[in-house]
Formats: C-alpha cells, structure tokens, sequence
C-alpha cells in the first residue's frame, strides 16, 4: 500500500494506491478472473466494502432519476454502501440519494482519479469524499477516460457489489454491460419496471424478462436487502415497512383522472387536453384540466419534465 | 443675367431628436467676399452633403447660385443636427436672403424637405414628429408631396411643394388625407391552426394583460403561426397610442397606415438582429425594434439563437418600459411599452421531449442550451408554454379550431372588465400601476382571494419553491383570467390555470440530467 502524501489533485481527500496483497484490497475484486493489478483509491479505503450497485442511463428520466434516488437513500439508510460509476443521469442520482441519508457511497470512475469526468459532478465528488465516501479507479491518477475504459469500469462496480440494481435503461444501453458483468460474477441483478410505453424503461423490462429480479416497491426492496444482506439493523427496517405502509397509495382510491394518466405515462399538454376534452362534459375545458393537473402536481407524484411533459415520479420521503 | 442682392435671412425648421423634432432657426446670410459655402451649428455630414444638392438644384430651377460668401447657421447651435430635411429651408432662405424669391408668406411654415438634384422635393422621415413640433410652434408644415406618410394632425395645416420653382409663386397646396378603405384586413386567422386550443388560450390571456409568453416546442409545432396570428386578436390602439406609434413609425421611416387603422405593432426581428438594431441607436438616432413593437408585440423567434448581449439589451426596455441611449451629446429616449412573445426549442436539434423523432442532443448540450434561455430575461416573461407537434392528420382538418373572433371577444371583455375594477373597485391599484409603487401589495388585495384558496396557494408555492417574483407573476396572470372570466374575485380554478402557465422552478433537480 502506498499512501501519496501532499498529492495537490483537484479533490481534496487521503489518497492510496493498492494491491490484492494489501489486507484492505477489497476481498470481493480479488475473487474475480480479471481482477485489477492496483487501485488508485481516493477518500475512505474503509468504504471499499461489499454495497449494492445502482446504475442506470445517463439520459434518465425524471422518474428514474426520483426513483434511483429513493432506493439509494433507502439502501444506505440500511447501513449499506451504495456503488455506482459517477456519470451524470442515474449514477449521480444513487450517489445523491445515498447521500441525503449520510450514507457512504463509492465512485468507479472509467478515468484517473484526477481527470474528473464529467466535470459537472466535481462539487458532488467532493462531497461523497466529505462523507467517508471513496473514488476509486484501477487507471493511473491522470488517466483520460476512454470508451473502452468505461466498459472495464463497469465489472468493478459489478463485482464489489452483493447486488446491481438496474434503475432505468433504454436499449440499446451501456448499462446491460454492467448487468452482463454481474451474471458473469454469479451476482443477482435487480431491475426497475416501467411501463411498457416508456422506451427509456425498455431495457429493465427486457432484463426482468430475462430474469431480473423486479423491484416492485419498498416492501420488496427491503426484504431482498434483509435476506441479502442480513442488515443488522432491523428496527430501521420495520419502522420503514411501517412507514411505507401508512403512505402506500392503495390501487383504485384515485379520483382524478389527469393524475391516473400521468402515472401511467409521460403525456404532452396537448395530449392531456384530448383527455380533457372527453371527460370535462359541461366545464371550460382549459379550467378543468388546470385544476386536476395542479391537484396531481401538488401529491408530489407528478411533476414536469424538462422536456415540457408532464410524467410520473417516484415521491421522496426519506 | 438676372440679380441677386447680398441679405440675411431667417426661415423655420426641425431637427429629430428622439421621438420629438425640436425646432431648429436656419439663418442665412450673403454678403460680399470670396465666394464660399459654410455651413455652422452642428451639422452631421448628411448635411454638409446639401451644399452640393443645394447648388445643382438652384441652377436646375433657374435661380442663381450667387458667386458670394454665403454663411448659413443652424441655431440653436448646441444641439447636434442630422438629417437632408435641411436641404429646402437653406435653399430657401438663401434665395429669399438674395431677394430672388419674395420675403412675405414665408414665416409661417416649418420647412422641412430634401432636394433632388433637378430641384424637386424629396420627402425625409419623421413627416409626424415634424407636424406635431408645427403644431407646437404654431406654425403651418411645409414638405414635400409625401401622400403615404402625412398623417393628419389636428390644429396643424399641412403644404407640400413639388419643386423649388414652386416658391416663387408661393402657390403651395394642401395636403390632401385621404381616408383609404382598409376593408382588406389580415387574412390570418387562429383558427387557421387546429388543435393547441391551450396555446390560443395562453394567448388570450396575454393579450388581454399583456403578459410576456415563452413558447417552448419541436421545429414545427407551429409556434410561428400561433405567434403571426396574435395581432388578429390584440385590442385596437386608441387613439392616443395611436399618435405615439405612429410617430415612431414615421421616424423610422416605417408604413404608418396601419397603426392609424388601430392595428398594434407587432415585430419579429431576426435573430440576428444586432443591439442598436433591437434597441435603437446609430447616426441619427433611429428606434430600434422594441420601440417600433411601442404599444404592441415584439416577436422573438428561436430565441436560443439571439446573442446573449442583444437579449440582455431588452431587459431594461421590458421593466421600464422606455429605452434610453446614451451618447456623448445627450441622452435620447424612446418609448418602448411592449409585451414580449419568445420561442425556441428545447435543445439544440429541436426534438427533446418530442413523440416521434428522437433527440441527437447529450443532456449537457441540452442543460446548455435551456440555461441559454433560461437566463435573465426569461425571468420577466409571465407564462411558459410548452408546443407540441400535432399530427399531420389532424394539421389537415384547418378552419376547425378556435377563431380569432371568439377569442377577441374575451379579450375585449376582459379589458373591459379591467377598465371597470380599475374605475370602481381597484382604484388604488390603477395610480400605483402608475406610479409603480407598492404595486405587489396591491395586486394581492385586488385578487381577492378567499382564505381557502389563499392557502393553497401558499402551499403551491412553497412546494415547488417559486420566487417572489415567481408568485407575483402568477397572480398577475390569475387576475387576468378573472378578468376575461368577468370575475371580481380571483377563484381557485383561475389561480390552478395560472400556476399550469407558470415557470417551473423545481426542476433543477431532473436538470442535473
């Protein structure tokens, strides 16, 4: 082990070079048949522990990105590391979510960890190292990251994780190379369903048609984390479930029907006002709508996107 | 040979100055000397050029060029002076000053005009801002025959000449106003667009509170003809905004029959459009596009691709509603009351958000260029507005959506309406929109919300963590719609159609994309 002493990278955090014979390498890379020759490590080498990766699209929409984040904060307010690559879209999401509840959270980046990519998520970087968080790149500290270097990035994240949770994934999507790593490491992989009219959910769909485990809602989250990870921390857990159970919309109890819409799909103002124009019989339509949109808006389940649609989202209560 | 004598002489005219033309005495005097042609007061070089027009024009109209020292001064003589207008008062002075045309008759005009080289008068911009100063001096305006850009101003007669040989008959005619038949009016009508019945219905609004609206949508969702079409359903001018229009227009050289037909201005200038050109400026001075919009709509089409130091220009004309420039003679001001319709699309290929083509743009790119447009002058736009495209089916079945004509009608009324809480119930409100002083506090009063409501909103507007200029801006649209709706009291339903046009200010968080 190496510790690089007065390093003047652009993060500040401690700074290590490891290898499989040091004791704190990360039992879980040593065990896979291409494990990495170093690790260029930045932050807490202590955060280097089995966590479950979450990783999606970078293009996300906004319903993975609230929904990537409410797991994030959930697996690490189980005491979990939460694992991603720190690209922008479903990456950050995890790594904000985990930090939100304090949690530790780990980067794999695909260059040096010097060579911040993407620039954008440098005050983010900081502040997953501010949390005993760790960056972590088998590259030389300035390496420039290249297309194939993401692709090895990705079997580290897989194998340091117990699980990968697949958050949101269009198809084509880089993200199956993380999801083909984990199979390959024997590893489960999880996957969040959408619906089957979103292309930025065909990905998970499709893996949960192959297999995947589906990720349904916390209920289910939670007890794969239980039985995964014997989370010691059981009393978290049941207030959790009890806490999800007293906020869980029951099926059927809408009464507005902009806000069933939206949560079954992204729709344009335009379209909402087709549905409008069915359902408002006798009233001005554009007050009608108006009304049932800002009511849907205000249960914090729908919000706009930055595409000008109005979608679903998942609600952050953590 | 004919004679000439050696004299002085005194005629009126005007030089521009901003909106106004302030009056300008041009002395000419001849006397004997080496032969020579000054010309002093500040003038630019358009009028140095009249030296020359001057001369051909004399010998063309057979009056003599007199072989003296000839000084002509424009006083007052610190204000700068520009413009060919002066090319008929020197040239007439000087022929009075030399006695080749008769003295009497010619004090009571304000001359304005440009002349050829052959010696007939060429019409010069500002023909209005030249009858009004007339009109203030008291005297009659002189010009040439420049049917299309007289306007009739009351309490002013107006002459025209036809050449310079005219003056020594002094036979100078009326200028006739005819009142064209304008029946053929725009054939553009809202209903020419199917569907976007919440576009139309974003444009009523605006139009009847002159709200700023931002258009945001894919290539060809139609945003330029919704925006084209809006003039079809502003209110007609009065006849007071009428005159400050038009003698905009007429300065910049601009058609003015419109504008006395009540029709608002409404301009789209090119993105490329340079800052003076936008706000006005050069030498002389000419309005730019916000105040030629004075009174009506400035149009900003793809609004992303206007540089960044021309859109920060109109930020100043938006809030004060004049635009001044500054120069080292002065400061001009012209008026520039406008409401702003913007669009652009989403992202740098046009298509993020779109149904049927993808989008080519990476989320960088795309945050790029929404805090392109997202900067500071779409903080002072009332309502945000998202386009789609419709499908080619339905574009077919035109003539079918809302017309132009019910969609005035709610303007009108909801004009009217104003007019008469304005009168009534809201007469504070009336003199502090004027005086722009406590104008939030009165806006709340007057929307009159009920306790319910008031609440909710609050509740809105914490959770989606608007801005006080943010809130503001949402109950100046509800007052609006309540208005049109003919209501004294701003209802739930108008504040949730309000808050569907507002700015969306949480989603900062599906920005880091």
């Amino acid at each position: 082990m190496e510790i690089v002493k007065d390093n003047n990278f652009e993060l500040k955090a401690s700074a290590y070079i490891i290898e499989p014979s040091d004791e704190c390498f990360p039992q879980a890379l040593k065990l896979i048949p291409d494990s990495p020759e170093k690790l260029y490590v930045l932050g807490n080498l202590s955060a280097l522990q089995e966590g479950i990766a979450m990783v999606g699209a970078r293009r996300a929409t906004p319903y993975g990105i609230s929904v990537t984040q409410h797991f994030a904060s959930l697996a690490a307010k189980q005491g979990l590391v939460v694992i991603s690559g720190g690209a922008e879209g479903c990456d950050s999401a995890a790594h904000r979510g985990a930090l939100k509840v304090g949690g530790k959270t780990v980067v794999f980046l695909g260059g040096g960890c010097n060579r911040i990519y993407p620039r954008k998520n440098k005050n983010l970087f900081q502040k997953i190292l501010d949390n005993e968080g760790a960056i972590v790149s088998e590259l030389p500290w300035t390496y420039e990251p290249m297309r194939h270097t993401f692709l090895n990035r990705n079997r580290l994240i897989a194998a340091l994780s117990k699980a990968t949770l697949i958050a949101e994934a269009g198809l084509p999507s880089g993200t199956f190379s993380t999801a083909d790593h984990a199979l390959r490491y024997n590893k489960d992989v999880l996957a969040i369903p959408g619906a089957i009219t979103n292309d930025g959910s065909l990905g998970c769909n499709t893996l949960i048609y192959q297999g995947a485990r589906p990720i349904i809602n916390d209920e289910v989250f939670l007890d794969y984390l239980f039985s995964t990870f014997e989370c010691s921390n059981s009393k978290e857990y049941e207030n959790t479930v009890k806490n999800f159970e007293n906020t869980k919309h029951k099926p059927g109890m809408i009464k507005n029907k902009i806000l069933e819409a939206l949560l079954s799909q992204a729709m344009t103002i335009d379209e909402l006002y087709e549905i409008a124009k069915c359902e408002a019989r006798d009233e001005n339509v554009g007050l009608w709508l108006s009304q049932r949109l800002v009511e849907a808006e205000q249960t914090g389940r729908i919000a706009k996107f930055p595409n000008g649609m109005y979608g679903p989202v998942y609600k952050n209560n953590l | 040979m004919q004679k000439y004598n050696y004299g002085k002489y005194i005629v009126l005219s005007a030089t521009l100055r901003g909106v106004k033309a302030t009056p300008v005495e041009v002395e000419v005097s001849v006397f004997k000397g080496l032969p020579s042609f000054t010309i002093v007061g500040m003038p630019d070089s358009s009028i140095q050029e009249s030296r020359e027009r001057i001369y051909s024009a004399l010998k063309s109209s057979d009056y003599i060029f007199p072989s003296a020292r000839i000084v002509v001064n424009l006083a007052p003589g610190h204000i700068k002076k520009s413009g060919s207008g002066f090319d008929l008062p020197i040239a007439v002075a000087l022929l009075a000053a030399t006695g080749q045309i008769p003295f009497d008759g010619i004090e009571k005009y304000m001359l304005v005009g440009e002349l050829s080289l052959d010696g007939s008068l060429r019409s010069v911009p500002g023909i209005l801002a030249f009858a009004l100063c007339a009109k203030e001096n008291n005297c009659d305006l002189l010009t040439s025959n420049c049917f299309d850009q007289s306007v009739y101003v009351e309490g002013v007669e107006q002459y025209y000449a036809n050449t310079l040989r005219d003056f020594y008959l002094k036979d100078f005619s009326k200028i006739k106003f005819i009142n064209k038949d304008h029946s053929e009016t725009s054939n553009l009508d809202f209903c020419d667009i199917c569907g976007h019945d919440i576009a139309k219905r974003a444009l009523q609004i605006a139009a009847c509170g002159n709200h700023g609206v931002m258009m945001v949508g894919p290539p060809g969702s139609g945003k330029t003809m919704l925006a084209s079409r809006l003039p079809t359903i502003l209110p007609p001018l009065t006849k007071d905004e009428q005159m400050e229009s038009a003698v905009i227009h007429s300065i910049a050289g601009e058609d003015v029959e419109s504008i006395l037909d009540g029709i608002r201005p409404f301009r789209k200038p090119h993105h490329s459009a340079s800052l003076p050109g936008l706000i006005g400026g050069g030498n002389p001075t000419r309005p730019g596009e916000v105040s030629l919009a004075h009174n009506g709509v400035l149009y900003l089409d793809e609004l992303a691709e206007f540089s960044n130091h021309v859109l920060q220009g109109v930020r100043q004309p938006m809030e004060s509603g004049d635009v001044t420039i500054i120069r080292a003679d002065g400061a001009i001001s012209f008026p520039a009351k406008f409401s702003l319709i913007a669009s652009t699309n989403p992202c740098p290929c046009g298509y993020f958000g779109d149904k049927e083509h993808s989008c080519k743009c990476t989320p960088k790119q795309i945050s790029v260029y929404q805090r392109k447009i997202g900067g500071p002058v779409l903080d002072r736009i009332d309502m945000h507005l998202d386009v789609s495209r419709i499908d080619a089916k339905s574009v077919l079945k035109t003539g079918s959506g809302l017309s132009s004509a019910k969609l005035l009608e709610g303007v009108l009324s909801g004009i009217e309406f104003r007019k008469w809480r304005f009168n009534t119930i809201d007469k504070d409100i009336a003199d502090s929109l004027k005086s722009n002083k406590g104008y939030m506090e009165k806006l709340v009063e007057s929307c009159r919300l009920e306790n319910s409501d008031f609440e909710f909103f609050e509740n809105v507007a914490s959770d989606s963590n608007m801005s006080g200029r943010g809130i503001m801006r949402v109950l100046s649209v509800a007052r609006t719609i309540s208005d049109i709706e003919n209501s004294e009291v701003v209802k739930h339903e108008h504040l949730c159609e309000a808050l569907t046009f507002r700015m969306r200010e949480n989603t900062s968080m599906y920005l880091e994309m």
